[in-house]
């Protein structure tokens, strides 16, 4: 694995950049920004597999050692292997007590073809340039080496080499002299073309300084030329009808161009200020856009993608943008972005989108209404199951559906089989009636006063019973509505829909019967209390009458009395068992004009009985002004009691039991009863499945009284549901519609 | 008249019933006075003196059996005869363990009700009678001295005037004074009356026979 080089990210960057042949002077006036530049240099070029050689004079051997092995090189292998050299200046610069020039030179040449000779690529060499202020003969002459390096040494061989100069030493004479003899120059933080480099035959030549000033004048020609180059760019960028920005991960956006900020609305002073991810971006695009930049650091290569920004007036726009991702000085992320205001490609997608659309619906509509208008006549014949006869005004047969010529073959029925297109179906009928059937005779009647105009319509419900089976039929006549005129006839079999109709009627007895028998259990105890005391009553009154009479003195006026109270208390305890009579008894729907405080008066000695035993409070507030009701009073009395009892059981577990019944009027056309718990109450959700039949909350309960009393309220016109009180407990309210004709 | 006849309440919310069972105890030679409501009863009861309450269990508002509770946690002890339309064995339970002499089904015969009012009446002329010689004894108790009162309990424990007068540290002769003042006071015959109507006055005489 390669280990992470350390230093600085953008000068990295750049030392990876340098190839064979560069030859690169650094000045440098920290030890950090040397080991920045130095040890990189030496580490990329012996994972190049380049030989190095290293030229120590300020540092130790050891130190430089040091150095790489914390940058996870294997000093101790490459050294073995003679990849990396590390000489002393004495061995190389000043080998025998001074320095020349040429001889250096050919050193190095010679050392780079031994590099070569060795396998290796090139060499790699850097040196500290320090021994040159010891003052060794010949020491003089380093800007000439130095340039004719540039000549004899860098162009012809594949040789590397960073020249060291630690500016705080050096005469600046000596560094400026530097300075114009390296092509590449590293300071501080950064490496750079140098654009004041002299070409060697000019600082070796005479006109030197002649040279110097027409390269300086040169160069001021070139910068010129650069930042007017540049200044058009920036001025075509600014001006550019293209949208562009740059923007770092952390929000700022450190250019843009006016295009820009004519798509956004805002002005250059206020836009700089801005976050692109806080004020430009909408919050629910962010996520978005986040992963898109991710995906961006992943793949390096530019990315397409549709978003939103936000206007400065809060309208958004819709923008294509292609993703750059770049770097700053520092080698940190930037995000160019080139962006292409999309809303009125967006707004032609979608009128396009909705012209399409609403074309499809047209042809759609079209199609089926031709569909519809070929087909109709014939299909809805075929298609009804009700069998189907069109006359026309003297009663011929012009068309018959498939349902009408189906039953006619099945049945082989005279009625209808004789009735086929070109017969008269009055005639038919008419021989019917003939033949003394009193059904065809209303039929006949009916229609032909819908043919004649005096019936907008005639409809007649008629049993049509085979021997082997129950048959029920509705016969329509309906006018049909042409210049020609004539009458559409229609049988259709409502069978099923009047057997169900008698199972429904039946079931409901049924189950009628069952609330009664169900009810009995409960009303045992409330009986067996309303019969016990006139039964009291009557035993100690008589008891006592018999020990008056056996004194010496009997009170006849006492006696009679006695007597008195026996017949009523005889009259109260058959009225108690009347009254259970009639509920348990299996009666018809009678229909009467009822006043309901009296249906409620009737029952409330029951209930009160039954409140008594279980120790509920039970008041009744009757509205003495309320109308009369139609109603069967057999029946209201079950829904009372139902009610009631249903009340009892929600309070079984309650500490407060109160049951109330109120009666009203309500709107002039209804009477209202309500009876009120203080029991549980209902969850809300099943205040529409409680009248089901068979839904119960008790344990015990059958889950039918509430149903029972939902259809009898139901046949009687009325409506009735259950509310929660908002303390506690729950009322079940129902309406009656007042009787026509009422009496107060 | 050399007694007044006892006397029963009737506490009944059925009118007829109540008018019956009236007349019925009438026949048996008792005043009756009826209510229709428990709450009525209640709130008459310190101009009362019932000898008997025939009660039935099953009334609107307060029950007979509220009106049971309600009238012994306040320290009325009157003999009850409950009657109900519809009784349940909880309720029956209930009502004797609360002191009822009886628990009757409606309806009733009159030989059952009779026999149950007349028992109630003797239990209550029985309960009158002990509280009112417990109240003639307190009477007598209340008119020793204080230093009397100190010597009866030592007396009826058993010991002699020279042992009282050496524990209370006197002379036998003051003793001596002090239980003849106690018995004639007491008006006991004997020592052996003496104990009894001190044991009957709640005199606390076993602590001192141990000292």
């Amino acid at each position: 694995m390669k280990a992470r080089m350390r230093g600085r990210p953008s000068l990295l960057k750049a030392l990876r950049g340098l190839k064979p042949h560069d030859h690169i002077c650094l000045i440098y006036e920290t030890s950090k920004d040397w080991k920045d530049a130095v040890i990189p240099f030496l580490k990329i070029g012996l994972e190049r597999g380049e030989k190095c050689l290293y030229v120590v004079d300020s540092h130790t051997a050891n130190q430089i050692h040091h150095f790489l092995k914390k940058e996870g090189i294997d000093v101790e292998s490459v050294r073995q292997s003679g990849q990396f050299i590390i000489l002393h200046e004495s061995e190389a610069y000043t080998r025998d007590g001074s320095f020349d020039p040429d001889r250096m030179i050919a050193l190095l040449i010679s050392e780079t073809k031994k590099a070569l000779s060795e396998g290796y690529p090139a060499l790699r060499i850097t040196g500290e340039m320090t021994w040159v202020l010891k003052g060794h003969p010949g020491s003089e002459k380093l800007i000439e080496y130095e340039a004719k390096l540039n000549s004899d040494l860098f162009p012809k061989h594949p040789c590397v080499a960073i020249c060291q100069y630690d500016r705080r030493r050096f005469d600046p004479e000596i560094i400026k002299g530097v300075i114009l003899t390296h092509p590449i120059v590293i300071w501080g933080k950064q490496l750079y073309e140098n654009i004041y480099y002299i070409p060697p035959e000019e600082v070796l030549s005479d006109q030197y300084a002649e040279r110097q000033v027409e390269h300086w004048l040169n160069t001021l020609e070139r910068e010129r030329r650069t930042r007017r180059n540049r200044e058009f760019l920036a001025n075509v960028i600014d001006r550019s009808s293209q949208p562009m920005s740059l923007k770092s991960p952390d929000g700022r956006l450190l250019l843009f161009n006016r295009a820009f900020l004519t798509l956004l609305g805002y002005e250059k002073s206020e836009l700089a200020k801005l976050r692109w991810n806080k004020h430009l971006t909408p919050p629910e695009w962010l996520p978005g856009e986040l992963e898109l930049l991710e995906e961006l650091h992943r793949k390096g290569s530019p990315i397409r993608c549709e978003k939103e920004y936000l206007r400065k007036d809060g309208s958004r726009v819709p923008v294509e943008l292609l993703l750059e991702l770049t770097q700053d000085d520092e080698g940190k992320p930037l995000y160019l972005a080139f962006i292409s205001d999309i809303s009125e490609r967006k707004q032609a997608e979608e009128e396009l989108k909705k012209y399409q659309d609403h074309l499809e619906e047209l042809v759609k509509e079209r199609t089926e209404e031709l569909q519809r208008v070929e087909s109709l006549s014939s299909s809805v014949l075929a298609s009804l199951r009700d069998h189907v006869v069109v006359i026309d005004r003297s009663g011929q047969i012009i068309d018959v559906n498939d349902a009408w010529k189906h039953f006619a073959r099945e049945n082989g029925d005279p009625g209808t089989a004789s009735v086929s297109i070109g017969a008269n179906y009055l005639e038919v009928c008419r021989q019917a009636v003939h033949d003394g059937d009193s059904i065809a005779e209303a039929g006949l009647k009916g229609i032909e006063s819908v043919l004649d105009g005096s019936r907008d319509m005639f409809s007649m419900e008629y049993d049509c019973s085979s021997l082997s089976e129950k048959r029920w039929f509705v016969l329509n006549a309906l006018p049909l509505k042409r210049p020609d005129e004539g009458a559409v006839i229609s049988h259709v079999n409502v069978t099923q829909r009047k057997k169900a109709e008698e199972d429904l009627q039946q079931l409901q007895e049924e189950l009628r019967r069952v609330i009664r028998i169900a009810t009995m259990g409960e009303l045992t105890a409330a009986l067996a209390h309303e019969l016990n005391q006139p039964l009291t009553g009557i035993l100690s009154n008589a008891q006592a009458a018999q020990r008056f009479l056996s004194s010496q003195n009997p009170d006849l006026t006492e006696l009679r009395e006695i007597l008195s109270d026996i017949v009523e208390d005889d009259k109260r305890a058959s009225g108690v068992i009347l009254k259970l009579r009639s509920l348990f008894r299996k009666e018809v729907f009678e229909l009467e004009a009822l006043n309901m405080n009296d249906v409620i008066s009737e029952m409330v000695p029951i209930i009160r009985s039954h409140a008594l035993l279980k120790n509920i409070v039970f008041v009744t507030e009757l509205d003495p002004d309320i109308l009369q009701v139609m109603g069967d009073r057999i029946q209201l009395h079950q829904v009372i009691l139902n009610l009631a009892f249903n009340g009892f059981e929600a309070m079984e577990h309650s500490e407060t039991k109160k049951l109330s019944i109120r009666t009203g009027q309500v709107d002039g056309g209804w009477v209202t009863v309500s009876i009120e718990d203080s029991g549980a109450g209902i969850d809300e959700e099943r205040k529409e499945e409680i009248f089901r039949p068979f839904f119960t909350t008790k344990k015990d309960g059958m889950g039918i009284g509430l149903a029972i009393s939902h259809s009898i309220i139901h046949v009687h016109q009325g409506r009735i549901w259950i509310e929660n009180n908002p303390d506690r407990g729950a009322t079940v309210s129902f309406i009656l519609p007042v009787a026509k004709k009422t009496v107060k | 008249m050399t007694e007044e006849s006892p006397i029963v309440y009737v506490v009944d919310d059925d009118p007829s019933v109540r008018r019956s069972l009236s007349r019925l105890i009438r026949s048996a030679g008792f005043r009756v006075e009826t209510f229709a409501q428990a709450q009525d009863f209640l709130d008459q009861k310190e101009n009362l003196d019932p000898n008997c309450l025939v009660l039935d269990v099953n009334l609107p508002g307060l029950s007979g059996l509220d009106l049971q509770k309600e009238l012994s946690s306040k320290g009325y002890v009157m003999p009850i005869v409950f009657i109900t339309g519809y009784g349940t064995i909880p309720m029956t339970v209930q009502a004797m363990k609360g002191g009822a002499v009886e628990f009757l089904e409606k309806p009733v015969d009159h030989q059952v009700l009779l026999n149950a009012i007349r028992q109630a009446i003797k239990k209550d002329r029985q309960m009158k009678q002990q509280f009112n010689e417990i109240n003639e004894i307190r009477q007598r108790l209340a008119t020793l001295t204080p230093r009397e009162k100190e010597v009866l309990p030592l007396v009826v424990s058993g010991m002699l005037n020279k042992q009282i007068a050496f524990k209370l540290g006197t002379t036998e002769k003051t003793i001596k004074v002090h239980r003849s003042r106690i018995m004639e006071k007491m008006r006991a015959d004997s020592l052996a009356d003496l104990v009894r109507l001190a044991q009957k006055g709640g005199i606390d005489f076993q602590k001192s026979q141990l000292l």
